[in-house]
């Protein structure tokens, strides 16, 4: 079943139209990778879905419409989370005030138990639970950014490059975690990332992506053989 | 926002009116001005020359915050520098006015210059801090420099009067010398926006990553504008001390500063034939509005700001042009076939 | 060596003044990234109202708290209509437009209906001035630092112990992420603006004996207010009470003892302290680096 379903999805920055016409559908329980070149639009498609810029067309969460009524609700209330690019925490805060923030919408015993959750998971965030964001690594900062979006149990998880500007350790280790993360919450996660070789290990599904047009769905695994996506994605 | 509000703020372009009509009204003012002080009651000749004061130091700050998008407070300091040069050269001491005009545009243009060393290293937020703080204390600066400024009480002053060979009495004669002055600084201002400096200043405004890849010295730049926004804002002075014949401590102050702001604004913010609307503005709607109340004037001047930045951003200007532009283009429809291109900001898609 | 305990006395009384217009102009930067000139005299506005209600016959306190709750409502609706707009247009050079157009209405306004000659606000406590040791303080400076320690600790508790304060400073750290994350953005601008204005009217309301009610009754105070911000940092409100008190003393003793500054020309003091701070350490004492980028 689909969990979300973009129809004819329009949206740019002012006189700038950056989507022409996306229309695509993500499973429910599914991992879906965003693939495309740089400015293809990828983030631009992350923010017209999280109704961070306008936008036409339909955007369909488990049947509910997102564009139509005249007062949209917080995304977060709707059960989407998005991780932006460059992370966007917020560094004058504490790290575990970031996540508090991040359950702002939710009961106070429920977050009291999804911090000590995600500290369990993070060992590297708990260390540093009273230190302000912004003295924490680029990594640090970015598991921090993907917790303080869970802590709102969304039902779908837009993340958009989260190996940016990360060592490849490092981006292994986030990937991992991804992977737990996956393995402990039934969650529909879309994915955007420059890495195909990493992000087609945990995707399950994928969309190329070219100028504002968004291709069919295909399997990952379909991705991981084609010899043309190998040499265009993977440098191979 | 709703639709009229959009329609009110929407950007108009410059007016495709040809460039003889321009010449011809151009010089049609030009002539009509020359004429006019001759037949007038001197009350209005003195406030047609206070109209020239506001529009030489208004075109100094245009120069700076319509044309960087930098704003400064301060050029009532400058404006001050100006008139208590005159005051004291030509008043106190005696010496020919031409004198005065060039010491007041040095002195100004070096102090803008030096101010601007390290103000212009702030951010746009900042130097509005450090620009208030100066309009603030203009006057306290003025009343400790007593020995020369005479302080608080001022200075009253009798220059400028018309030599013999003229026939002219003395608000004539001094509005004559206003019209020239003005006409100097509105010819510099059009010449510097429209040249060279005046494409760097936009790119400035603009998009500050592009024009310094464009090779426009930012630094360099900001300095020369700033610096001969605040030589013209001394100029400014001196033809008010020509015209009022006193400087006194606490005409400086928070309020001239935002007056001179009000000329920049309520013409349209980035046009030159704008400040001019501004200048006539500040001048003769207070005065109006002061038999109403003495608070009426001030009101309005804060009401026009609110309003003209809101709701009308282009300013008179701007609402010249929205009216205008049905005419023009008909006119043009007549005389050609080709429509000329309007540029039409276009609408993103919204929720 | 009085005169000097008596001059850090009175220079930390004047500060917390400093300090309180201080933190509003910090608590309206937060939300809204404008240093808006028009607060002090939002501030002057709302003494005018308790001055004038109490003038008609309501008793003093209670005059106080309707003018604080017409401020608190003034500044909020600012927010809504003017200022909310030119924030998400990101337009600047508009907001502060309209700040200082704000400013030069409410002054008329305000000379328009009460005119220039100095209201008589009674002070809300009498009697001598205070001794502590050698150093005199009189009863309502008292007052003033009794209610300012009050208002710190009011903003301390809602900032880092409410779920709300949470929101605001999560507000004005990052509004995007806010956003995305589902916080009330739009009410802790608003929120941010209300308290501002608030707490500049009970300021004005105290000082009004001592400073003369009359329209620009506080501009001089902006003055070192501004200073104050820019000193402390103008996104920090811890800063913005550090920087008062700073300022208070320095304004204070350069008065005193700097030859050719004297008590008419120390306001060349907060023009150079603004100046200084910003060249030297544009974020001031506690402030975020990120906000001084252009
Ligand atoms: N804030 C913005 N304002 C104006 N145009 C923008 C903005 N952000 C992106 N664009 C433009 O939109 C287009 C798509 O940008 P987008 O950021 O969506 O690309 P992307 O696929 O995420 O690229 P990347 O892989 O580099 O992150 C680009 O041409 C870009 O110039
Ligand atoms: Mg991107």
């Amino acid at each position: 079943m689909s969990l979300l379903t973009v129809d004819r999805l329009c949206a740019g920055y002012g006189a700038l139209r950056v989507l022409h016409d996306v229309s695509f559908s993500i499973e429910e329980g599914n991992v879906t990778v965003v693939l495309g070149a740089n400015g293809a639009g990828k983030s631009t498609l992350l923010r017209a879905l999280s109704g961070m810029i306008p936008a036409t067309g339909s955007i369909e969460l488990d049947g509910y419409e997102l564009l139509s009524g005249r007062r949209r609700r917080p995304i977060a209330l709707l059960g989407i989370g998005h991780v932006p690019e460059g992370r966007g925490t917020f560094g004058g805060l504490t790290v575990e005030e970031n996540l508090r923030a991040g359950g702002y919408h939710r009961p106070r015993g429920e977050v009291e138990r999804s911090i000590t959750e995600w500290f369990e998971l993070f060992p590297r965030l708990a260390e540093r639970r009273d230190r302000l964001a912004a003295g924490l690594s680029g990594g640090e900062q970015q598991m921090l950014a993907i917790a303080r979006a869970l802590m709102a149990r969304p039902r779908l998880l837009l993340l958009d490059e989260p190996s940016l500007g990360l060592a490849p350790k490092m981006t292994g280790t986030l990937f991992d975690n991804l992977r737990a993360i996956r393995e402990r919450m039934d969650m529909t996660v879309l994915l955007v990332e420059q890495n195909a070789h990493l992000s087609l290990q945990i995707a399950d599904d994928a969309l190329l992506m070219t100028a504002g047009q968004v291709g069919p769905r295909r399997p990952a695994i379909a991705l991981r053989e084609d010899e043309q996506i190998r040499r265009a994605y993977l440098g191979a | 926002m709703s639709a009229i509000m959009r329609r009110l703020r929407q950007p108009r372009p410059r007016l495709p009116i040809p460039r003889w009509v321009n010449l011809v009204v151009g010089i049609a003012a030009f002539a009509y001005l020359l004429y006019a002080p001759l037949v007038s009651p001197s009350y209005s000749n003195t406030q047609m020359a206070m109209v020239c004061v506001y529009a030489v130091a208004g075109l100094g700050l245009h120069l700076l915050t319509g044309m960087t998008g930098l704003i400064s407070l301060g050029h009532g300091f400058f404006f001050a520098v100006g008139a208590y040069t005159a005051a004291i050269l030509s008043g106190t001491q005696g010496w020919p006015v031409p004198v005065s005009f060039v010491v007041a545009a040095a002195l100004g243009w070096l102090l803008g210059f030096l101010f601007g060393l390290p103000a212009l290293r702030l951010s746009p937020l900042a130097l509005s801090q450090v620009t208030l703080a100066l309009a603030l204390i203009t006057p306290s600066l003025i009343k400790r420099l007593d020995f020369m400024t005479n302080g608080s009480a001022g200075l009253s002053v009798d220059v400028g009067d018309p030599p013999a060979w003229s026939g002219l009495d003395k608000d004539q004669w001094i509005l004559y010398i206003c019209l020239l002055i003005a006409l100097v600084a509105y010819l510099v201002t059009l010449a510097l926006s429209r040249g060279r400096t005046g494409r760097a200043m936009k790119g400035l405004r603009d998009n500050l990553p592009v024009a310094t890849t464009l090779g426009v010295r930012a630094t360099t730049t900001k300095s020369f504008v700033f610096a001969t926004s605040a030589a013209f804002a001394a100029v400014g002075g001196v033809l008010y001390t020509l015209v009022i014949q006193y400087v006194g401590a606490d005409a400086f102050g928070l309020t001239f500063a935002i007056a001179l702001i009000t000329v920049i604004v309520v013409g349209g913010l980035g046009s030159v034939p704008g400040v001019i609307l501004g200048a006539v503005f500040v001048v003769f709607v207070p005065s109006w509005a002061s038999e109403v109340s003495p608070s009426a004037s001030g009101l309005i001047y804060g009401v026009a700001l609110v309003v003209f930045m809101f709701v009308l951003p282009g300013g008179v200007i701007g609402v010249l042009r929205a009216i205008g532009h049905p005419v023009v283009s008909r006119f043009h429809a007549r005389r050609s076939t080709a429509q000329p291109p309007v540029p039409q900001e276009q609408e993103a898609g919204r929720r | 060596m009085t005169t000097f305990f008596q001059q850090i006395v009175d220079g930390l009384t004047t500060g917390v003044i400093y300090a309180a217009i201080a933190l509003s102009l910090v608590l309206v930067y937060r939300t809204s990234r404008l240093v808006n000139f028009a607060q002090a005299e939002m501030a002057t506005l709302g003494g005018f109202l308790a001055w004038q209600l109490s003038d008609w016959g309501v008793p003093f306190p209670l005059a106080i708290a309707l003018a604080v709750a017409a401020s608190f409502a003034l500044g909020a609706t600012m927010e809504r209509t003017v200022v909310r707009p030119l924030h998400e247009a990101h337009n600047e050079l508009a907001l502060f437009v309209i700040s200082l157009g704000i400013l030069v209405v409410l002054i008329n306004v305000e000379a328009w209906i009460w005119g220039y000659q100095v209201k008589a606000v009674p002070l809300v406590i009498d009697g001598p001035a205070v001794s502590i040791g050698s150093v005199l303080v009189s009863r309502q400076k008292l007052v003033i630092v009794a209610v300012a320690i009050v208002i710190a600790a009011l903003l301390f508790v809602l900032f880092q112990r409410t779920r709300f304060g949470l929101a605001m400073r999560a507000a004005a750290d990052n509004q995007p992420s806010a956003r995305l994350l589902g916080l009330p953005v739009n009410a802790t601008m608003t929120l941010s603006w209300g308290i501002a204005a608030a707490i500049g009217t009970l300021m004005a309301i105290l000082v009004a004996p001592q400073q003369f009610l009359q329209p620009g009754m506080l501009l001089p105070v902006l003055l070192y207010a501004v200073a104050a911000a820019t000193l402390g940092g103008i996104d920090s409100p811890v800063g913005a009470v550090i920087g008062g008190l700073i300022v208070g003393v320095v304004e204070n003793l350069a008065g005193t003892y700097v030859p050719g500054i004297g008590q008419d020309f120390k306001s060349a003091v907060a023009f150079l302290i603004i100046m200084g701070v910003l060249l030297v350490r544009p974020q001031g004492l506690l402030g975020s680096k990120s906000v001084v980028r252009v």
